[in-house]
């Protein structure tokens, strides 16, 4: 029985995750689950609208939920479909973050004692001419050097920038009736047109007709400004350019035409149906459209609704709580029934591991690219890699360090690119430089893996630093076992750090005529390097022995968080695709942090509680540790 | 003898040695990227990394004070320790080739470096659609050019280098016995209307009725370029031939005569000319649908070499350049709304050894882990 | 494994004064000359004058007095507009990108230019006086300035428009129509020269001509992004 039983704890967590992670049935009411599904071009990319409102609602409110009116919260989509089609409810919803004391003091509002920092568009409004003038101003200072306040600021700038461009996706903001609207514009082309052709060959011409197709165009000119979100495919088009078209264009194309396009014709009857709160009129104007789109453009939907399913199961989410339980369990199995309780955090940990690989397959599929194409993804790419390896790890030694780490690791990491996520579209395009598979596939990869390789050596010295010190669970066998490890993953991290160098220097060498360029990543990528050959030469001379490569190691996370982090924040250079601002302060506290650990770790090891409780006579470490490693075998001399 | 000079080799070939070099590698670079920030990239390379020691002004004075080593020395020390490393303690048995092959690979990749940073020269050149050129320019150095236009088919070039050109100096040309005597010089101006000087005696040089040039602080921005300003007068023989003041942003020639020949007088980015001719035929920015991220540069480029009868053309684009006559060119960048391109023209003679030196240092390495793991999996088998 | 290099730094503390030492000591000198003249050598051409020979040039040359304006490049950016009723092309000058004429009864005329500079060519406040010195107005500077203009919009972007007239007593009355807008990296001069009560009866058309001018790329003229450096390196975050 005992044997089953991490078995069967590890199902039922599995179950209760698996149920986390089942989209919700589709209740009564409006059809949210297939307007989700439905197809826009934003930014050079075909995504669901879920995903357009996940993204816009992290960029304006720094979550992907938000609360209604009655204080209730609600998905991102359900604001998108507000904004989209009944812009003057949106405008009250308090969605717009701003945190910053000194916005706050141009509005006035910094006594306002609001625990959260949320408002309406509205309450904005008035300040609009202010904001721009702020932020134009803020523009000017190049963007490495400006202080929070002009971040913030234009920050602010662009999410009510955004939002006025949303506003006017699908319909033209404040039309009471866009459904109508449409349809009256329609029947008014033919008759401006022969107006405008009777006025030009200088005949009579009608002149009602005339000035009302004028009020018209140039009422969608207007809209043509704030194009973002593509949301009328344009199959009649040969280019492939032009296979999207914006609310603008669409309208005025029909112009040409002489009449509006159908999915122009479905969006303003969704609009129409939605502002009246006509559930059934909607959902069937949304299921027309998607058997439209079905016949005409069948391609472009498996991977929006992929992309659905993959938003609203939230992968990483899901792993993260795994780890967390992961880790209670294989540190729990270090005080009590080691193996039990070891066998159900490594279960639980491998399952997380398990919806990590497919959270990052699913990206692979949705944007057709190596794991690694930005900051968001590397987080994602390191976790993965270092917890591939901790668990290798612990099937060798099975002694729990291993779980504890992979865990550890598999949840900062998560955790971290959650809060990238805040910045914008994780899948987004990559920009020309960046447009090849293969260096993508290499370079990058391998400098990531050196990347993990270096935390993950960090943090078995951190675990040797703190059991040494504070448990008596640290016997030879523990300390000799974590040498290894400590050994191994830096030979690991130094492996492909120095080969990801390389290859950057040669993917650099064709791409911009130079091999090496002391651009500031290129030169975070050799600190970590040189770091990692330090430790493994000061080995090798027996300058360090096992608690000196430990305290290296742990140094090595210094090195490695300025090279992934530190060099965004510079932004000078070849290399500045991502940019940091509050990441600073946490940047900060990690490196003290681990400079801490290293102080801790320089106590003379005779009052280490670890090393102490190896010489009590019969001393078998008081807490249950199976053998770890092989017996130490004669190796020949040289 | 032999025992002293070994007393004094022993610690050039120790690893402490190494270690020393490789954290001071890593003080350099760091400090190094973070004034990155302030003086951009081209000057941080010159002040720490293509130089022997790193110098702090002391203020109020004109001395500079060495307080550490820069990229030569430690690179130096750091190439000089491997190669004796390797002469006095390895012996050359298989169990070592891994790590023999990896530091040979180093050496030579250091090596590399080394001449590279020597002898590469980088430039660029500026096409607008249909242009063709047989020379780029460089984007952080001048001169002053006195062109000789007398014969009928060619033209003599005489380039003075920036690094002459300051206040007060007086060059002598090597030819025609002609002098160059510099007055006021501003490595960095702007362009501005008399109108808006903002006193009469401002220091300025009157270019034109409609411009002067006021000196500025020089630039360190990665995307800007100084514009000098200078006032410069030809002698002949002792006599003068002409005083004018030139400003790079003015990139016409100025002519005028001595001694029977028709001269020409321009200050201008330092001109690489080349034996063949550059032609832009087509410049393309693909973007994404929708958007204006770019997804694509490319150059349709004409190359034409008379002496050596090519008349070829050629795709230049991202990841992939043209390479010819020992140089590289390369797609940097674009202007005029996508009607101009820009082409990184590098020359570096060595640029094959990095490859080379990775080829082994990958070798190496891989002899040598794999040494590695397949005795610790032996081990385990073992236990 | 780790025995191999214990066995190492035992080497490194006792090293033997073998053969390899010999001959190192003897090759010791060797690579140090060739560093030295290696770096000697490449003192660097940057400090050398240089002297060579290129295939003839067709350069522009200037005029001895240095005195060369700058010749703008054509316009990057393709600009339409719509010429008003009853005015006449004209054929284009070096200068100008457009160029028309009106004419009026007692054969009165009016001269209107369309000219593009790169930048900001000066800035508004140089070129409105310029077209004040042209009808012998003095100058204005700072906030008498921004009285003398107005503002007025073309296809969302903003157009200064300067109205100015020779004061009484100068001599031959004229009057100069003049309207300045501003793209990302150009500024566009359109201007009317002619008769003060003519120009009055052009005026409408005038207005409208400016009111429509299109330019590619126009960029939304609210919440916009600060105008951009023109030349872009591929490697932009763009």
């Amino acid at each position: 029985m005992k044997k089953y039983l991490p078995w069967i704890i590890g199902l039922v967590f599995v179950l209760w995750i698996a149920g986390r992670m089942i989209p919700p049935r589709p209740g009564p009411g409006f059809d949210f689950a297939r307007f989700s599904q439905l197809p826009v071009l934003v930014d050079g990319r075909v995504m669901p609208m879920d995903s357009l409102a996940r993204v816009s609602l992290s960029i304006i409110r720094g979550r992907q939920t938000y609360e209604t009116a009655d204080g209730k919260p609600a998905p991102a989509i359900r604001w998108l479909a507000e904004t989209l089609m009944v812009p003057e409810h949106a405008d009250g919803l308090r969605v717009f973050h701003v945190e910053n004391p000194e916005v706050l003091d141009l509005f006035g509002w910094s006594d306002r004692k609001e625990k959260d920092k949320f408002f309406s568009f509205t309450e904005l409004a008035p300040f609009r001419g202010e904001i721009q003038k702020q932020s134009e101003l803020a523009e000017q200072t190049e963007a490495e050097v400006r202080n929070t306040f002009q971040r913030e600021i234009i920050k602010l700038k662009n999410a009510m920038l955004l939002y006025l461009r949303l506003k006017n996706s699908i319909q033209v903001e404040g039309s009471p009736d866009f459904g109508r609207e449409v349809e009256v514009f329609e029947q008014l082309i033919q008759p401006g047109m022969q107006a405008i052709q009777d006025r030009d060959a200088g005949r009579e011409f009608n002149a009602p007709d005339f000035e009302n197709l004028l009020l018209f165009t140039k009422r969608y000119q207007n809209v043509v400004q704030a194009k973002y979100a593509y949301a009328f495919p344009n199959s009649a088009s040969g280019k492939p350019d032009e296979q999207w078209q914006p609310l603008g264009e669409a309208l005025l194309g029909a112009i040409s035409t002489g009449q509006i396009s159908y999915p122009v014709r479905a969006y303003s009857q969704m609009a129409s149906a939605y502002r009246k709160g006509d559930e059934t009129a909607f959902n069937r104007v949304v299921g027309q459209y998607s058997q439209y789109l079905k016949q005409t453009i069948p391609r472009e939907l498996t991977r929006p609704r992929v992309e659905v399913l993959f938003n609203q199961s939230a992968p990483f989410l899901q792993a993260m709580v795994l780890y967390v339980l992961g880790f209670l369990f294989a540190a729990l199995s270090w005080l009590v029934w080691p193996k039990t309780l070891g066998k159900t955090g490594l279960i639980l940990i491998a399952v997380a591991f398990a919806l990590h690989t497919l959270g990052l397959a699913t990206r692979m599929y949705l944007q057709g690219r190596p794991p690694v194409t930005n900051l968001y993804s590397s987080a994602i790419f390191i976790g993965w890699a270092a917890v591939l390896v901790c668990l290798v790890l612990e099937r060798i030694y099975r002694n729990g360090i291993g779980s504890v780490c992979a865990s550890t690791i598999g949840f900062v990491t998560l955790l971290i690119a959650y809060n990238l996520q805040l910045d914008g579209d994780t899948l987004e395009m990559l920009r020309a430089v960046l447009d090849t598979n293969v260096w993508l596939a290499t370079h990058v990869v391998c400098i990531t893996l050196g990347m993990s390789g270096t935390f993950l050596a960090g943090l078995l010295g951190i675990v040797y630093v703190l059991r040494g010190l504070f448990t008596t669970a640290f016997s030879e066998e523990v300390g000799k076992s974590l040498g290894r490890m400590i050994y191994g993953v830096v030979c690991f991290a130094t492996l492909f750090s120095l080969v990801g160098t390389i290859l950057g220097g040669i993917w650099a060498d064709q791409s911009w005529g130079r091999f090496w360029g002391w651009d500031p990543k290129e030169n975070a990528a050799l600190g970590i390097v040189l770091w990692n050959a330090i430790i493994l030469h000061a080995r090798w001379g027996g300058y360090a022995r096992e608690r000196g490569v430990a305290l290296l190691a742990v140094f090595g996370n210094v090195v490695a968080s300025l090279s992934w982090f530190g060099v965004n924040m510079l932004g000078v250079g070849l290399h500045s695709y991502g940019f940091m601002d509050q990441a600073f302060g946490v940047l900060m506290g990690f490196i003290a942090s681990q400079l801490a650990i290293i102080g801790l770790g320089l106590v003379p090891t005779r009052y280490w509680r670890g090393i102490k409780a190896r010489e009590k006579p019969g001393a078998a470490a008081s807490l249950p540790i199976p053998p770890t490693s092989p017996p130490a075998t004669a190796v020949p001399r040289a | 003898m032999i025992d002293k000079l070994a007393k004094f080799f022993k610690p050039i070939a120790s690893l402490k040695l190494t270690i020393i070099c490789l954290a001071c590698a890593l003080v350099l670079i760091t400090v190094g990227t973070l004034d990155q920030v302030n003086i951009g990239i081209f000057e941080a390379q010159n002040r720490y990394f293509k130089s022997f020691f790193l110098y702090f002004p002391l203020p109020g004075t004109d001395l500079k004070i060495p307080w550490f080593f820069g990229g030569y020395t430690i690179g130096g020390i750091l190439l000089i320790n491997l190669i004796a490393a390797h002469v006095a303690r390895f012996k050359f048995t298989w169990k070592k080739a891994g790590i023999v092959v990896l530091h040979s690979g180093l050496i030579l990749l250091l090596i590399g470096q080394l001449l590279t940073s020597l002898f590469q020269v980088e430039s660029q050149m500026r096409l607008d659609q249909g242009e063709a050129r047989n020379y780029s320019e460089s984007f952080y150095h001048d001169e002053l050019a006195i062109i000789d236009t007398s014969a009928p088919d060619s033209d003599q070039v005489i380039s003075i280098p920036d690094s002459k050109l300051r206040k007060g100096n007086r060059v002598n040309l090597p030819l025609d016995s002609l002098e160059v005597a510099l007055g006021d010089y501003y490595p960095n101006s702007a362009l501005i209307n008399p109108s808006q000087l903002p006193s009469p005696d401002y220091p300025h040089l009157k270019l034109g009725p409609m411009a002067v040039a006021v000196p500025v602080a020089k630039t360190y921005k990665q995307d800007e370029r100084n514009m000098p300003a200078a006032s410069v007068s030809v002698f002949q023989n002792g006599k003068s031939v002409g005083a004018w003041n030139l400003a790079g942003g003015f990139p016409k020639p100025i002519t005028f005569q001595a001694g029977g020949k028709s001269y020409q007088i321009v200050l201008r980015p330092k001109r690489y000319y080349k034996p063949f001719f550059v032609r832009l035929d087509e410049f393309r920015h693909d973007r994404y649908a929708g958007t204006d991220i770019a997804k694509n540069f490319s150059s349709r480029v004409r190359l034409i070499d008379q002496n050596k009868h090519q008349d070829r053309e050629s795709l230049i684009f991202m990841n992939h350049p043209l390479r010819y006559a020992g140089l590289t060119f390369y797609q940097a960048g674009f202007d005029n709304n996508d009607h101009t391109t820009i082409l990184q023209v590098v020359k570096n003679p060595s640029w094959l050894i990095p490859y080379v030196s990775c080829a082994l240092m990958a070798l190496g390495m891989i002899v040598q882990f794999g040494m590695h793991l397949t005795s610790f999996v032996r081990r385990r088998v073992i236990a | 494994m780790i025995t191999h290099f214990c066995a190492l730094s035992r080497c490194a503390a006792h090293a033997p004064v073998g053969k390899s030492f010999r001959i190192a000591a003897a090759l010791a000198c060797r690579p140090a000359n060739l560093a030295l003249a290696v770096l000697l050598l490449s003192s660097c051409d940057q400090s050398k004058i240089q002297v060579y020979r290129i295939p003839k040039e067709n350069v522009q040359v200037a005029m001895e007095s240095g005195s060369s304006a700058i010749v703008p490049p054509p316009p990057s950016a393709p600009v339409k507009w719509t010429k008003p009723e009853g005015w006449e092309e004209q054929p284009l000058s070096e200068m100008r990108q457009g160029s028309f004429r009106a004419s009026g009864p007692n054969g009165k005329t009016a001269d209107i230019s369309v000219v593009s500079f790169p930048g900001d060519a000066g800035g508004v406040e140089s070129n409105v006086n310029r077209w004040r010195s042209q009808v012998q107005l003095p100058p204005l500077a700072g906030e008498a300035m921004g009285g003398a203009v107005q503002h007025l919009t073309a296809n969302g972007k903003d157009a200064l428009l300067v109205d100015v007239q020779t004061p009484n007593g100068a001599g031959k009355p004229a009057r100069i129509l003049g309207a300045i807008l501003q793209t990302a990296d150009r500024s566009w001069f359109v201007k009317m020269t002619g008769d003060p009560d003519f120009l009055e009866s052009q005026k409408t058309r005038f207005l409208e001509f400016v009111q429509s001018f299109e330019f590619e790329n126009t960029p939304p003229v609210a919440w916009e992004d600060g105008a951009p450096n023109t030349v872009k390196s591929t490697n932009d975050k763009q």
